[in-house]
């Protein structure tokens, strides 16, 4: 594993199956992903794309499809400003335990400092808080921006 | 910050005053946190103590924000323990 690389896991009540359907499905995606539309055959060497309002945002290609226990792409974020950086990996590993599932994100291969580290450690909590709530309730959350306390605090 | 750190980051649909009341209320941790009661009057220097089912397992001291699990010589624990029992009745809460 290479560093810097960013690793969030949680507990969600549901099954394996619904939470690979959750990351895959583009339908689904745009509910919870903050519009962000996951679009792939998901095979193994597969390109995939996340698109918001038709509009792609992060190009990949697959690099490990295990249903429903392990999902890996590369990540290029389509902005001129992370261009220069190398390609980023994203690795999902779903584990059944008992009624829930625990689901372990880890992105790595990722420059230290640059812009895609900054941006996916603020990022992946939301997604992944409102992955959560969508499997659990049927809803997801609405996240306001930080409010300026919020931000001098973090500053802090 | 102590490093290493562990930084947890999440969102949770809810007020701040509910979500204050889940980490400091021991009646409420107690039914997430795997039967653990969260135990302190909460001012600034008091001691937090951790409770599962009744029986003080950790002794958390705000300074520097690492905790202490009593542990060591018998006698020494003995002592710890009644400080923090002594602690515990002058904040008037019931202990075991």
């Amino acid at each position: 594993m290479s560093k810097p690389e960013f690793v969030y896991t949680t507990y969600i009540e549901t099954s394996a199956e619904k939470l690979w359907h959750a990351l895959t499905d583009g339908d689904f995606t745009e509910r919870y992903w903050f519009g962000h539309r996951a679009a792939s055959d998901w095979k193994v060497g597969s390109l995939f794309r996340f698109a918001k309002q038709g509009k792609p945002t992060i190009e990949g290609k697959v690099l490990e499809s295990d249903p429903p226990r392990r999902l890996a792409y590369t990540w290029d974020p389509c902005s001129t400003d992370a261009e220069r950086e190398r390609t980023s990996r994203v690795t999902f590993d779903i584990e059944p335990r008992g009624k829930v599932v625990k689901l372990t994100v880890t992105h790595d291969n990722l420059d230290e400092g640059g812009k895609t580290f900054r941006d996916i450690s603020g990022g992946w909590p939301m997604v992944l808080a409102s992955l959560k709530s969508i499997l659990e309730t049927g809803r997801v959350l609405t996240i306001d921006p930080p409010s300026n306390v919020a931000k001098e605090r973090s500053r802090a | 910050m102590l490093k290493p750190a562990f930084h947890y980051v999440s969102y949770v649909e809810t007020t701040l005053a509910e979500l204050w009341e889940a980490l400091t209320n021991s009646a409420f941790t107690t039914r997430y946190w795997r039967d653990t009661s969260v135990i302190s009057d909460w001012k600034v220097g008091s001691h937090v103590s951790l409770a599962i089912n009744g029986l003080v397992r950790w002794h958390l001291q705000r300074m520097a924000g690492n905790f202490v699990e009593p542990q060591g010589p018998a006698s020494r624990e003995d002592r710890r323990r009644k400080r923090m029992l002594a602690a515990l009745k002058k904040m008037g809460i019931a202990t075991p």
